[in-house]
């Protein structure tokens, strides 16, 4: 079943398109995750899909129901089966209240059976007893992190909204946090993390799906395995080429990267035909009047005019 | 050049001393960048501070030596120290956190750094320098550091460090918290200015910033330096466990294996441990490394090595 679903969804977020005609549903189960860089919408979409934010078009549906729809109301069993974890866990929690408490909070506003130790073991902070009388200030951000995933996972929602989880954790503790997410996905909740950072997309989405998307639209989706291996967009091009290489010969060889230019346009005002053409070293004068829609190729889906095409173009990058 | 010598930093807490730096050496040779790479608490961030005499009021220094050029910064006046900052050593911190006046246009930010510092405001040097960080001079002089982008800023940044041609160039998290495409356009342009010969410390978390542009590497854990080496031994053939984890854990974007990082958590620095300060997270631990410290010799700290 699908758990939430966007169709052609766009958000209004003042001046700024947000989203742009976004189509995904996510399925029981999966992990999905979502890169680009700031500003391209993707912690946007995530609002969407927690249904936090009305769409100006297009609708969201959980569970196969339309939650913006005139008269519809949302019934507590369906909320709670959407979750978030944020990227900030000491502001996400609450600073007053011991790990217990606030973990205990939830449950007892929703009237729901849940054992706030056996959530804390589950996510490794054990004696559980011991973390459970813990403020949040006095856990580190790897500890902090955990307790937001068994917040999220206590309410044994059906899918977790994970917004660049592991960005403040500390590099040796990030893969534990991604393996415990593994874990709770074994268990039967579905992910869908963002993030910028595409090797911890690729370790933890690994045999799910990506969406790559700037300014507000996916330019290009697959298989997480097929997509960084074998970009077919110029802009996920030219992000992997970004990346410098974790090896300090390597690393110096002079690489251009594929790009007219380094600036992100103005959101406010995003460019004509496809968004990316005034940075695009392939454009054509097909790009600049005409929006690519997403489009097969082998296993992905890629909104460019020119797929399978691009070495033969006229203006190759130097 | 620069050489710091058994330098051991508390921080005075009530009730408690934090020690943040224990006893540790470092060489800066002249014309490299050596990166200062470690996580949360590891006290590279003290250690820029006690370098340019920024160190928080609670800060106690224990003992050891800073050396620059065979003087001693450490105790040396106010006046001094001003001097040395932008004069002969400048900074450019991370780009999120707010180092430029928002209520002044960058141009004139610019010149005050040379009024401040007993220079003459140079105009041509100011516009030079942003061409060479690749910004229009015509443009970002006359804007206010809210109406450019955040990688604009940061090149702004890097030529406000270079105003008074310091000998010595810090560069605290000089990318982390900027998108991929600009962090690599800055990573050109620091290698550039690297190659006409400035020093440079990197102080980083981040590996890839490492394997672009240092030459050499020191890899500090809870406040010691466990490793030295160059970037490419680093990143090759690192000797210490912890070292071992901290590149090899990883995730790598092309599907490489990784290697799951330590367990457990840095030491509390309230109490230092007696031994070798991984021990409680280290999968070689052995008895010796409990009770006593490994000094760095041939460039690791660990009782464990050579092997």
């Amino acid at each position: 079943m699908k758990l939430v679903e966007l169709r052609q969804t766009s958000v209004q977020l003042g001046k700024v398109k947000a989203l742009r005609e976004i189509n995904l549903a996510l399925e029981e189960n999966e992990i999905v995750t979502v890169v680009g860089e700031s500003g391209c919408g993707k912690s946007t979409l995530g609002r969407a899909v927690l249904g936090l934010l009305k769409p100006s078009e297009g609708q969201v549906f959980y569970q196969g129901q339309d939650v913006f729809a005139p008269g519809f109301r949302m019934s507590d069993a369906l909320r709670l089966s959407v979750q978030v974890v944020h990227q900030d866990s000491y502001a996400s929690l609450n600073p007053v209240r011991t790990v217990g408490q606030q973990l205990a909070a939830p449950l007892r506003q929703h009237k729901l059976p849940g054992n706030v130790h056996e959530i804390l073991t589950q996510v490794g902070l054990t004696p559980a007893e011991y973390f459970a009388a813990k403020l949040p200030f006095q856990l580190s951000g790897g500890q902090r992190q955990r307790v937001s995933l068994a917040r999220a996972a206590l309410l044994r929602p059906r899918l977790i909204v994970a917004d660049e989880p592991v960005s403040g954790v500390d590099a040796t503790l990030r893969l534990a946090i991604l393996d415990l997410i593994r874990r709770l996905n074994g268990e039967g909740i579905a992910f869908l993390y963002i993030t910028h950072d595409l090797a911890t997309a690729r370790y933890l989405g690994r045999g799910g799906r990506m969406l790559v998307m700037y300014l507000g639209q996916v330019i290009e989706t697959g298989p997480v395995e097929e997509l960084l291996d074998n970009p077919l967009h110029p802009y996920l091009q030219a992000l992997l080429a970004a990346l410098p290489p974790l090896d300090p010969r390597r690393a110096r060889e002079a690489r251009p990267l594929p790009l007219r230019s380094l600036d992100m346009p103005d959101a406010t005002n995003p460019p004509g035909g496809c968004s990316f053409h005034p940075r695009c070293p392939y454009a054509q004068a097909r790009c600049a009047q005409e929006s690519p829609s997403l489009r097969e190729f082998g296993g992905q889906l890629v909104a460019c005019h020119f797929t399978g095409e691009l070495s033969d173009l006229a203006n190759p990058p130097a | 050049m620069l050489s710091i010598r058994n330098l051991s930093i508390d921080y005075q807490l009530p009730g408690a001393a934090l020690s943040v730096l224990r006893d540790v050496s470092l060489d800066f040779p002249i014309g490299q960048v050596t990166a200062m790479i470690g996580e949360s608490g590891s006290g590279k961030t003290t250690l820029t501070g006690a370098i340019l005499g920024l160190l928080a009021s609670n800060a106690r220094v224990r003992g050891g030596q800073l050396l620059w050029k065979e003087e001693n910064l450490l105790g040396q006046s106010p006046e001094r120290l001003r001097k040395f900052r932008w004069r002969e050593a400048s900074v450019v911190f991370q780009a999120a956190q707010g180092a430029w006046n928002p209520t002044l246009t960058i141009g004139q930010q610019m010149l005050d750094t040379c009024v401040d510092h007993g220079f003459p405001q140079h105009q041509a040097k100011r516009e030079e320098l942003l061409r060479k960080v690749r910004l229009s001079p015509e443009r970002v002089i006359q804007s206010y550091p809210h109406q450019l982008s955040g990688g604009m800023r940061q090149r702004a940044l890097i030529a406000l460090s270079l105003m008074l041609d310091p000998e010595l160039l810090i560069l605290d998290e000089p990318t982390t918290a900027l998108d991929l495409i600009t962090q690599s356009y800055i990573f050109d342009i620091l290698a550039e200015i690297h190659q006409e010969g400035l020093t440079m410390i990197l102080v980083t978390h981040d590996l890839a910033a490492v394997a672009r542009l240092a030459d050499r590497v020191a890899v500090l854990y809870a406040g010691t330096v466990v490793e030295v080496g160059t970037a490419q031994q680093i990143f090759e053939q690192p000797q210490h466990p912890y070292t071992q984890v901290l590149v090899r854990s990883c995730p790598d974007v092309h599907g490489g294996d990784v290697v799951r990082g330590a367990e457990g958590l840095p030491p509390d620095l309230r109490q230092r441990p007696p031994g070798c300060i991984f021990a409680s997270r280290c999968p070689e631990v052995m008895e010796k490394c409990r009770t006593e410290v490994p000094a760095l010799v041939n460039d690791v700290a660990c009782w464990r090595r050579p092997v």
